[in-house]
């Protein structure tokens, strides 16, 4: 799958850009804030329906603009036919999603075909921040692997809300003697949910896990061993049972104390919290194994290889690391790349080598053109 | 120019436009076409128009036993001997009891819920006419031997569902059931959406042999 070519109207800093992409290795090189990042987070517009940097759509148009379009026009390697992609949002209106000018329903019915992995220096956040981006990260991994499983979390989510503001609404008026079967109604349709998500949760792991470590050792050369668990309440347990168990407890806190919402995955350095005991060093390492098994991952389940978008690789890691990722990229590991520098000439230098064909960028104040 | 700043030579077709606009589905183009066309035709469509409404609106009740639509205490439905009173259909509004009568294939009286329970619009089962189907299903002398959920299948239609299941479980001689899904009549299996079809793979019904 290749990202022939990309067109925004008033994205972020962008007013109006068109560019025709490169099959091989794309590089945007320009100045701080001048909108290097903000083509990339176009191209995971295009992937997953939404921003890899923020979580609301309306900060994506641009100041003074009342709407904004990113459109990508896709080849396959397999047949000749072209596929347009067009995500758009007007102020105060649904976000639309076409393929081939065809809206989508549901936006989750595109999720996972067109698959991008973002490569960034914000990656080690996943080891310093809460539970929920660690689960929020390896659901929108897993959604693009198993569509059954973004079916059930959707389902899972919604059904969560429903008990939450059930509990909301018992919790205020306790003196009316609440309706107990309103909540085992939920609860009923909850529980079995529950209990399939962390059995694909606990499958996934056991076949993600070997390839991060495999990914990990080479980069780092260490002696540490890393692993990921994960935790959740549910392993081992009876989801039903725990609601009933929790249940006076959930109408004191007027929400759901025990379920899959509350799973985390627990990454360790020879049995230490990585947050705690790992490096500086390691920690990049640590981040850049998961995106690279992500990777890995995607490419085998889909037959073709997902979109590398590389964001500021070379100011923040050490030559090291950038030369393990560009030895994976010369050897043709990775299908279509995109990067962004700073510094043409930095750039140039670390890709002397790479042998596939490369196109460069000057990203300057939201304007884009081939160098 | 924007409709709603639209200067009417009338203040009477204005506020006529204005009552319009507020129905669901018209706007305040489709209403000033609505205004003006009744103002060209005869005084008396506009008179029986009104009275037509009015009446509906002021005269309509609903049924005691089922909630639907009724012009009388008991609805027609309720009211007639030939059809089965031991099978209830539970639908969520008085358009379904319609669409059900239009199959021609239903021959039990139905009972009307008025909604479906959304926790978070703050709907929940005691805004719904279900404690009367309850006590209509309950009572000693009932003659109900089967109800039949047909609630659409919604998230909130799934969770009315299995309330009123637990609800009425424990009724001794009352069979619970609910509307089969599958593969629409004249639908190609490949548009089927996944979820649907998986549904008609696992309940498949057996061949008479």
């Amino acid at each position: 799958m290749t990202l022939d070519s990309l067109q925004l109207l008033f994205f972020k800093n962008y007013d109006d850009a068109a560019l025709r992409l490169s099959p091989g290795l794309n590089c945007f090189i320009g100045d701080n804030g001048s909108g290097k990042t903000n083509l990339l987070d176009a191209i995971h517009y295009l992937s997953l329906t939404k921003s890899a940097i923020t979580s609301s759509d309306v900060l994506c148009i641009k100041q003074g603009a009342d709407f904004f379009v990113v459109k990508g026009n896709f080849s396959s390697d397999s047949d000749a036919g072209h596929e347009t992609i067009q995500v758009s949002l007007r102020q105060g209106q649904k976000k639309t999603l076409t393929h081939n000018k065809q809206p989508y329903e549901r936006m989750a019915d595109h999720i996972g075909k067109y698959p991008a992995v973002l490569i960034s220096p914000y990656d080690t956040d996943l080891i310093r921040q809460g539970s929920e981006d660690r689960r929020k990260y390896f659901d929108s991994l897993m959604a693009q692997l198993d569509h059954e499983f973004l079916e059930l979390l959707i389902s899972y989510n919604a059904l969560l809300r429903q008990r939450n503001a059930v509990l909301k609404q018992g919790g205020d008026r306790p003196s009316h003697g609440f309706d107990r079967d309103y909540l085992l109604a939920l609860d009923e349709q909850l529980a079995p949910i529950g209990q399939q998500l962390t059995a694909l949760r606990e499958a996934f792991l056991a076949e993600y896990l070997p390839i991060f470590q495999r990914h990990y050792r080479q980069l780092a050369d260490g002696r540490e061993v890393v692993t990921l668990t994960y935790k959740s309440q549910l392993v081992g347990a009876d989801f039903a049972q725990l609601l009933r168990n929790n249940e006076r407890r959930d109408f004191a806190l007027q929400r759901s104390t025990t379920g899959s919402h509350r799973d985390d995955f627990v990454f360790l350095m020879d049995e230490q919290p990585v947050k705690s005991h790992a490096s500086q060093g390691q920690q990049k390492s640590f981040a850049i194994a998961l995106k690279l098994a992500q990777f890995e991952m995607l490419a085998a389940k889909q037959q073709h290889k997902p979109l590398l978008l590389l964001d500021d690789i070379f100011d923040r890691l050490d030559d090291k690391r950038i030369a393990r990722l560009l030895e994976l990229v010369a050897d043709e590991t990775f299908g279509q790349v995109f990067l962004t520098d700073t510094n043409l000439e930095r750039t140039d230098q670390a890709l002397a080598r790479v042998t596939i064909p490369i196109l460069r960028f000057r990203v300057q104040d939201g304007t884009v053109a081939p160098v | 120019m924007t409709l709603a700043r639209m200067e009417f030579p009338s203040k009477l077709i204005e506020n006529a436009v204005g009552e319009l606009a507020r129905l669901p589905g018209i706007g305040r183009k489709t209403a000033l076409r609505l205004a003006l066309h009744l103002l060209k035709a005869e005084m008396d469509t506009t008179a029986s128009l009104a009275e037509a409404l009015a009446k509906m609106r002021f005269e309509i009740t609903y049924c005691r036993t089922c909630h639907s639509i009724s012009d009388a205490e008991e609805c027609d439905i309720c009211a007639n001997k030939l059809r089965d009173h031991s099978l209830v259909c539970v639908v969520s509004d008085v358009r379904d009891v319609i669409a059900i009568e239009n199959t021609g294939q239903y021959k039990g009286v139905y009972h009307v819920l008025g909604g479906v329970i959304s926790p978070i619009e703050g709907v929940g089962p005691s805004d719904l006419h279900i404690d009367s189907l309850v006590s209509r299903t309950g009572t000693e002398d009932s003659e109900i031997r089967e109800v039949i959920l047909a609630i659409s299948p919604t998230m909130e239609g799934d969770t009315t569902a299995f309330y009123l299941s637990r609800r009425l479980r424990d009724l001794p001689n009352v069979h619970i059931s609910t509307i089969a899904r599958g593969i629409p009549m004249g639908g190609e299996l490949e548009y089927a959406d996944e979820i649907t079809l998986g549904r008609s793979i696992v309940d498949r019904l057996r061949q008479a042999r």
